[in-house]
């Protein structure tokens, strides 16, 4: 599980135990939104060709 | 002319055994092609795993149909799933139409007292292991507890929970009544024949989502061969990006299917862009009600943009302060640093981001992807 960092009166570190509300709260993450979008874009196209293999097997006639 | 297939799903328990022979015969009578292991999904040659032709015949099927009783069936260690479960997230897993019928009284006991001892346990152990249960912890924690009734397999209280998880509808089943099939199938003829004349306008909206997709390939890969000069109206061009990034739900995720809405966060209401040079950010622009400083050391450690600058370049990173209820998506790239605010929800504080960070960092990378990724791209091509 990701730490999450803190930065209060200047400094930066692990955020432990309770917090003010002043201080700046973070999680550096791998996974960007770039990530995300390139994720979503294959589901975009496996959701049209699942779309596209279905209407072909509703429409096929004997 | 093809038949539609019809798989029928159930353990071979007492109650059922009469039900599935009626059905198969029903719907053979009107023309289908119902498939059931005791009658047609042989010959079991030797060889032949009778789980993996039963899953085979789920997938060959049109349609999925269920019978719960108050047995679970057999139960594979290994995949911790009885047969019937397993036929289940099969025909899900291939978007099959699933119709479950559901013994009347197991079903009332599930919804009225089950349901509510179930999530209990659920919220209790996510808050100590930060993570979903496994099916063989819940089934444990409801064989234990006096409330619910003995005589039910307590493994289908989790068929029940993870039916209802998926958004399964539960139809009634009254042994001893009959189903109107012709009722049934008269409807789903309505549902085809309302859609089934889309084809061609469904068709042509997924080929014009294919052809934006491309576009928008063809885009992201020139933009960082180009060397774009600047902004002739940076507020302008601020304003608009502003305008174009909503806000909405935060939620968290557990397992495949579950989720739960957590909070929430608004549209963006402000926007700032700075320009690095040498050792400090300098206000570019502001939208919105922003109240931007002029300028930040790289050394502060107080200020998000620097933080994001010192992740390296490209950088993108989520910050959240409660004493301005705000989440702010700061984004590093070239020599601009864009930093967008999200009104947070009046519930958030510091503990609860603290316990919700991932599903936060989720909810605001995931909502906006395609103008954040154009945007990272556009002020990374910005001429320094």
């Amino acid at each position: 599980m990701s730490s999450v960092f803190v930065s209060k009166n200047g400094k930066v570190s692990k955020a432990v135990g309770f917090q003010p509300k002043d201080a700046l709260l973070f999680v550096p993450e791998e996974r960007n939104s770039s990530h995300i979008l390139k994720e979503q874009r294959s589901a975009m196209k496996r959701s049209s060709k699942q779309i596209k293999d279905r209407f072909a097997l509703a429409t096929k006639r004997a | 002319m093809p038949k539609t297939k019809i798989f029928i799903s159930s353990v071979n328990e007492d109650g059922l055994k009469p039900l599935r022979q009626k059905v198969y015969h029903q719907l053979k009578q009107l023309g289908h092609e119902p498939l059931m292991w005791e009658e047609n999904l042989g010959p079991w040659l030797g060889h032949v795993d009778p789980v993996h032709r039963c899953l085979e015949a789920v997938e060959e099927s049109d349609i999925y149909l269920l019978f719960i009783g108050s047995r679970a069936g057999t139960y594979y260690g290994n995949a911790m799933r009885t047969v019937t479960h397993m036929e289940f997230i099969k025909a899900c897993e291939q978007g099959k139409l699933i119709l479950v019928f559901a013994d009347i009284e197991v079903k009332q006991c599930y919804f009225g007292t089950v349901k509510p001892i179930l999530e209990q346990c659920i919220e209790k152990y996510v808050a100590s292991e930060s993570r979903f249960p496994p099916p063989t912890h819940l089934i444990e924690l409801l064989q234990a507890d006096s409330r619910i009734p003995s005589n039910i397999d307590p493994y289908v209280w989790y068929f029940y929970y993870d039916m209802t998880q998926r958004k399964v509808y539960i139809d009634d089943l009254t042994l001893g009544v009959p189903i109107d099939w012709e009722m049934y199938f008269s409807d789903l003829l309505r549902r085809g024949s309302l859609l089934l004349p889309l084809e061609d306008y469904i068709e042509q909206t997924s080929m014009r989502l294919e052809q934006y997709d491309d576009a928008f390939e063809l885009i992201t890969s020139l933009l960082p061969s180009m060397q774009i000069t600047g902004l002739e109206q940076p507020e302008g061009a601020l304003e608009k990006i502003r305008r174009m990034l909503k806000g909405g739900d935060i939620e968290q995720v557990y397992g495949q299917y579950m989720t739960e809405c957590i909070g929430y966060y608004r549209d963006c209401c402000a926007a700032t862009l700075y320009t690095l040079r040498e050792d400090k950010l300098y206000l570019d622009a502001a939208a919105g009600n922003a109240v931007p400083v002029p300028e930040f050391r790289l050394d502060d450690q107080s200020s998000y943009m620097a933080l994001t600058v010192q992740m390296g370049n490209p950088a993108e990173q989520i910050y959240y302060k409660e004493a301005k209820a705000m989440f702010y998506h700061c984004i590093f790239s070239g020599s601009k640093v864009l930093t967008l605010h999200y009104p947070a929800d009046p519930d958030w504080n510091a503990r609860k981001f603290i316990h919700y960070k991932e599903s936060v960092n989720r909810a605001i990378l995931s909502k906006n992807p395609l103008i954040i990724e154009w945007v990272k791209l556009f002020l990374g091509g910005l001429k320094r």
